[in-house]
């Protein structure tokens, strides 16, 4: 497919065995030789599956309730809005990936996961919409816990019963393991520090990959006017992206949500409007590489479009610098975060995000110690899975290493 | 070479009016009455305040008195002349020139950043080549994975943690929490004040220095690596030269722009400071101005701290493409 693909082939030895294996099939096999690696993309699933079923985790209603015989699901039936679209959007993935692998080779041009996402991207906004109009506000405040304990009435809960913004003064300040069902204590006003780690996953995940999205997708546009169409274009974004690199971005990211409110869309917007200037960059040089080489110049001399030089011919075979600093840029997104909170411009209470967490936890630093280390060390975990699988992959995308 | 150079410090220019020009209209788009907020934040100072209701008027006044009054883009050409003759001119909450509030609080983060660069620079290196020549055995593996934990460890959460567990009764009691200096410290003399004020700095500096620390030795591992397997240094070793000098005087020399880049790096901070890491100690540097700045809507602040970081950046940019080309005689800009 491209030039990388035919060093890596090129001996004798592997040759046979590696001539049928497409690009991304090696690198996929590097990767999966890497176990640090691995084990970081292992994390990262996890902290998905935890992000996308906190609501089955940690909740204050049980899954199902049988009171004298009467059934009724308050976990199910109290679910917002916004869960449902977390799981719309986990569905669609999920159908995209599989629809990817059965639809047959050679539909939508050969490329059935690029072709299919349009697809599945409208599936997902059709859902999301539908969703949002139909469901309504939950109010179900109903103290299932004590209504659990009565005689004759059943009911299975999640593994941690408290939801992350109730508040019990009577059991303030718990240090981890003194309460049953408390297992990680609670903080300054009763809340389960469990229960508000595991609904924090959703934040940072959402900050850290839509603003890295939004990064890439304006790195890799601009990345790619500047490097395809050259000369004037190329100048005013170079200069531009000289503009943005030398802003000092986290102070800009702090003025700009002190002075317009702190939405978490607002976040997300800036820390990926101020982090897209290394994808751009990167796109630009492989772009400069790619424009003059044999099969960019025959794209060109058969009179293709841009947009089909770019997309199909360039972009393929120069998104990878691309992919792994994405992997970083979504931990630096969610480091970005936290240090938003900490200083109190993260989402506003009582969401919980780790950054608020630790926000919070500053207030009375050295009697309640866990209420820093255990938010400090999820972000930490989140940083390094992703910070390993970025490793992972230049490590796997890098020819020369290979070799070595 | 002298082309270059001018045409680099031309293009800063551009540059400068790129940043400001966003930063203005950052903050003047935003909603919000910076008059209204100087009125709360010097409850009962100033005599015009003292009347009670806030009338449009004492705003409209406030506004005229600030210069807040015309359109934006005329606002932005005052500002420009003014930095123009160095000028960043009086602060909405200091009532005191920019400069002298900048002057006042620089010492600190000064002091912090300068310790933080020694540090870095000679722990990182020789840690780096430490690891590169005891490539794949415990000691590599063990300080490479703990670099690599300290990379991805957040400031806010090293920074607190130093707190509970190094100045804490309850565990160990080793140094102080907060602030430069102990009390009624003035009364020392120098040497005293100045050893009273390195222990103040010494969580402050570890703190700071970490990430930078984890980052260079990284870089000069993997550098030092790469030259360690080229075939000059394997001739140098075959030639008989030792194993010390082939390492230090033909490969570490080969392996020198990460410890550049990263100068440019630190250059910014170096008078930015750090606000997190202010916050956290309690320590009225600069990145405590900025940050109080914004929390006050004082724009004349805001604008000076934003242009002398961007400035900054802009000046340690150009420093490590000149020392690129001054220390690898393959890189030249003509």
């Amino acid at each position: 497919m491209s030039d990388v693909a035919v060093t890596a082939t090129d001996r004798p030895g592997e040759a046979t065995r590696r001539a049928h294996e497409t690009y991304w099939a090696i690198v996929r096999h590097q990767f999966a030789k890497n176990r640090a690696a691995v084990a970081g993309l292992w994390l990262v699933c996890l902290f998905f599956l935890a992000a996308i079923f906190a609501p089955f985790l940690a909740n204050s209603k049980p899954f199902f309730l049988c009171d004298h015989g009467r059934w009724s699901f308050p976990l199910f039936a109290d679910l917002t809005s916004s869960d449902l679209v977390i799981f719309a959007a986990a569905g669609c993935v999920l159908l995209w990936w599989v629809a990817g692998r059965v639809v047959p080779r050679g539909w939508f041009g050969g490329h059935p996961w690029f072709g299919m996402f349009f697809l599945f991207a409208g599936l997902f906004v059709i859902l999301s919409v539908a969703i949002e109009l139909t469901v309504g506000e939950r109010n179900d405040r109903t103290d299932y816990r004590s209504l659990a304990g009565r005689p004759g009435v059943r009911a299975v809960f999640p593994p941690i019963r408290y939801s992350p913004v109730e508040t019990d003064l009577a059991i303030r300040r718990t240090p981890p393991l003194r309460l049953p069902g408390h297992y990680l204590g609670t903080d300054d006003l009763g809340r389960d520090v469990a229960s508000r780690l595991l609904w924090a996953t959703r934040v940072s995940l959402a900050v850290g990959f839509i603003a890295e999205g939004l990064a890439v997708v304006i790195g890799v546009a601009l990345g790619a006017i500047a490097g395809y169409f050259g000369r004037r274009a190329d100048f005013i974004i170079m200069r531009f992206v000289e503009v943005m690199i030398c802003f000092p971005a986290f102070f800009l990211i702090l003025t700009v949500l002190a002075f317009f409110g702190r939405h978490l869309w607002l976040i997300m917007l800036v820390i990926g409007l101020t982090g897209w200037t290394d994808n751009a960059r990167f796109i630009r040089a492989e772009f400069l590489r790619l424009r003059n080489q044999e099969y960019g110049m025959a794209a060109r001399a058969l009179g293709l479009g841009w947009v089909r030089i770019v997309f199909r011919h360039l972009l393929p075979n120069g998104i990878a610098p691309v992919l792994v600093n994405a992997s970083f840029g979504v931990a630096a997104a969610i480091l970005i975060e936290g240090g938003l909170s900490f200083l109190g411009f993260g989402v506003a209470p009582p969401r919980a995000t780790w950054g608020t967490m630790l926000n919070e936890g500053r207030e009375n630093i050295l009697d309640l110690p866990w209420l820093i280390i255990l938010p400090g060390l999820a972000i930490f975990l989140a940083v390094s899975a992703y910070n390993l699988v970025g490793e992972g992959l230049r490590d796997a995308l890098d020819p020369k290493l290979r070799e070595a | 070479m002298r082309n270059y150079l001018l045409r680099r410090l031309l293009l800063m220019i551009p540059t400068l009016l790129g940043i400001t020009v966003i930063t203005f209209v950052i903050m003047r788009v935003a909603p919000g009455e910076p008059a209204a907020i100087a009125r709360t934040s010097m409850e009962g100072g100033g005599p015009v305040m003292q009347a009670g209701g806030q009338t449009d008027e004492l705003i409209r006044a406030k506004k005229a008195l600030l210069g807040l009054d015309k359109p934006i883009p005329v606002q932005y050409l005052i500002w420009v002349r003014r930095v123009m003759t160095l000028d960043f001119g009086e602060s909405f909450f200091y009532h005191q020139p920019v400069w002298m509030v900048i002057a006042e609080h620089i010492w600190p983060t000064l002091q912090i950043n300068i310790l933080t660069i020694v540090l870095v620079y000679l722990t990182a290196i020789p840690l780096g080549v430490g690891q590169a020549v005891r490539r794949g055995k415990l000691f590599d593996r063990a300080t490479t994975v703990a670099t690599f934990a300290l990379y991805a460890s957040p400031t806010y959460w090293i920074g607190p943690m130093l707190l509970i567990f190094l100045c804490n009764p309850q565990y160990c009691n080793w140094f102080p929490s907060n602030g430069l200096n102990r009390q009624f410290a003035e009364e020392l003399a120098f040497f005293p004040w100045l050893g009273d004020r390195l222990y103040h700095l010494v969580l402050p500096v570890l703190c700071q220095s970490y990430g930078a620390l984890a980052y260079l030795s990284k870089q000069s591992r993997s550098g030092l690596l790469e030259n360690l397997r080229a075939d000059y240094v394997r001739t140098a070793r075959a030639k008989g030269v030792s194993q010390w000098s082939a390492v230090f005087r033909h490969a570490l020399r080969n392996s020198v722009i990460p410890i550049i880049t990263i100068m440019a790096m630190i250059l910014p901070s170096l008078i930015g400071g750090s606000i997190i890491i202010e916050m956290i100690f309690s320590i009225q540097g600069m990145g405590w101005l900025g940050f109080n700045a914004i929390l006050q809507r004082d724009y004349p602040m805001i604008m000076a701290t934003a242009t002398i970081a961007a400035f900054l950046t802009l000046i340690g940019l150009l420093l490590q493409d000149l020392l690129y080309a001054w220390l690898d005689p393959r890189i030249s800009y003509e």
